[in-house]
C-alpha cells in the first residue's frame, strides 16, 4: 500500500520557501548526498535517508523517474534499532544482582543505576538488528505541497527535520484553520479564529 | 500558530465540517455545486466516528454495517456528537474517488483511486503499458481528491463565516431532529 499502488493514505504538507535557481540539479544533488546508508554493520540506532519509489535498496533517480513533471516522487526509508523495555529491565536487573553481591551492597544508589540502565540499553541497541520501514513522498513542486504515504506523527516529525536538513525548506502540515486560510478573506479568517464550537443538536 | 496548537484549538472546525458535508449529502442528492471544480456528488459509505467532549469528558461512537441507515451515528448527532471520521465518495463526471477522512488531522486514509487508473485499463492496444502512467495517473488522482476536498472545505467556511450560518446552523438542527424522529 503506497503511491505506486493499492490504496493509499496519506498527509499533506505545504512546502515554504524556494528552491534555488538550478531547482532541479539541486534537487538531484541532495537527493544523491542524502540517500539512505544501511546501519545493519554498524552501532547507529537511527538511518533516515532517501530511496527510489517502493524499492528498499538503492537511489536511481531514473527508476522509476525520481522528477517526473512537476513532482518529485521517492521513498524515505527509516532504519531503526530498538530494544523492548522489558528486555532492558530484565537484563539490568541481572546485571544489577550480580554488582550488588560482588560489592556486598543491599542497593545501587539511583545515578548508579541509571548508569547501568544505560550501559545495558546501549549493549543491547548494538546487538538488535535494524527494523526497516519505508514511506513515499510526493512533491509537487509547482504547488509547493508534499503528500506524506503512510506514517503517523512520529514520521511525520522524522520527516520535517529531515526535509529541512536536505532541502533546507520548511513542511508545514496541513491543518483546517491553514487550509481555511487560504480560501477566506482577512476578515472571514479573523472570524473563523474566533469562532466558538457550533451546537448542532 | 504551529499544527499541535491548531488540531488542539481548531480541530471542533474540521468535524464541523464534516458533520455539515453530512447534512449537505443528503440535501438534493447529495449534488453540491464549487465554483471551480463544477458540480459533485457526496455520498457517506456505513462507517463513522463521532466525538464529544475532551479528556475525561471525551466520548467516540464508531458506526459501520453495509445495509445500515446509521441509526446510532444519527442518535449520537441528536446527542451532541460531531463527525470525526466518515468514509466518503465524491463523484465527478462519473468518476469515483472512496476515502476516509480524519477531522481533526485532516488525514485521508485508504483512498480507493477510480478504476481508470488501475494497470487493466491502462494498457494500449498491444498489451503494453507503462509504469510512469501509471504513477502520473495516480498521483493525478489523488491531488484531485485533495482539490476536490479542500474547495468543499472553502465552501464550508465561507458559509462558516457569512451572516447565512445561523440560518444554515438552523437547518442543520432541523436535519439532525428530523433524522432523530426516523429512528
Amino acid at each position: 500500500m503506497g503511491l505506486a499502488r493499492g490504496s493509499v493514505s496519506f498527509v499533506r504538507f505545504k512546502v515554504d520557501g524556494s528552491l534555488p535557481a538550478d531547482g532541479e540539479d539541486f534537487l538531484e544533488e541532495r537527493l544523491k548526498l542524502y540517500t539512505f546508508r544501511d546501519i545493519d554493520n554498524h552501532t547507529d540506532e537511527l538511518s533516515v535517508g532517501w530511496v527510489s519509489l517502493g524499492r528498499l535498496w538503492g537511489l536511481d533517480l531514473n527508476y522509476p523517474p525520481a522528477l517526473t513533471g512537476d513532482h518529485l516522487v521517492a521513498s524515505l526509508r527509516i532504519d531503526q534499532r530498538k530494544v523492548a523495555p522489558a528486555l532492558i529491565n530484565k537484563f539490568v536487573q541481572k546485571e544489577e544482582a550480580v554488582i550488588l553481591k560482588q560489592k556486598q551492597i543491599p542497593s545501587l544508589t539511583r545515578v548508579e543505576r541509571r548508569k547501568l540502565k544505560n550501559k545495558v540499553r546501549a549493549h543491547l541497541l548494538a546487538k538488535a538488528v535494524p527494523v526497516a520501514a519505508m514511506y513515499d513522498i510526493c512533491w509537487n513542486l509547482a504547488e509547493s505541497s508534499l503528500l506524506l504515504c503512510g506514517g503517523n506523527a512520529i514520521i511525520e516529525g522524522i520527516l520535517e527535520d529531515f526535509f529541512k536538513q536536505c532541502f533546507d525548506l520548511i513542511l508545514i502540515r496541513d491543518s483546517p484553520l491553514e487550509i481555511a486560510a487560504i480560501g477566506l478573506s482577512e476578515e472571514q479568517a479573523s472570524s473563523l479564529r474566533t469562532a466558538s464550537p457550533a451546537v448542532f443538536a | 500558530m504551529n499544527y499541535l496548537d491548531d488540531i488542539g484549538d481548531y480541530g471542533f472546525v474540521g468535524q464541523e465540517f464534516l458533520t455539515w458535508l453530512w447534512f449537505k449529502s443528503e440535501q438534493r442528492g447529495g449534488a453540491v455545486t464549487l465554483a471551480e471544480a463544477g458540480d459533485i456528488a457526496i455520498t457517506f459509505e456505513k462507517h463513522m466516528v463521532l466525538e464529544y467532549g475532551v479528556d475525561d469528558y471525551h466520548e467516540r461512537v464508531i458506526c459501520s454495517g453495509l445495509n445500515t441507515q446509521l441509526n446510532e451515528a444519527r442518535t449520537a448527532l441528536r446527542h451532541g456528537k460531531k463527525l470525526e471520521q466518515a468514509r466518503i465518495k465524491l463523484s465527478q463526471f462519473n468518476t469515483e474517488y472512496i476515502f476516509t477522512f480524519a477531522a481533526r488531522t485532516f488525514g485521508f486514509k485508504n483512498i480507493v483511486l477510480p478504476r481508470s487508473t488501475q494497470p487493466e485499463t491502462l494498457m494500449g492496444p498491444d498489451g503494453t503499458g507503462t509504469e510512469g502512467q501509471e504513477l502520473n495517473d495516480r498521483i493525478e488522482a489523488i491531488e484531485t481528491v485533495v482539490r476536490l476536498f479542500y474547495e468543499l472545505f472553502s465552501l464550508f467556511c465561507t458559509v462558516r463565516t457569512s451572516a447565512g450560518w445561523d440560518e444554515e446552523l438552523r437547518a442543520i438542527r432541523r436535519w439532525v431532529h428530523g433524522a432523530a424522529e426516523r429512528v
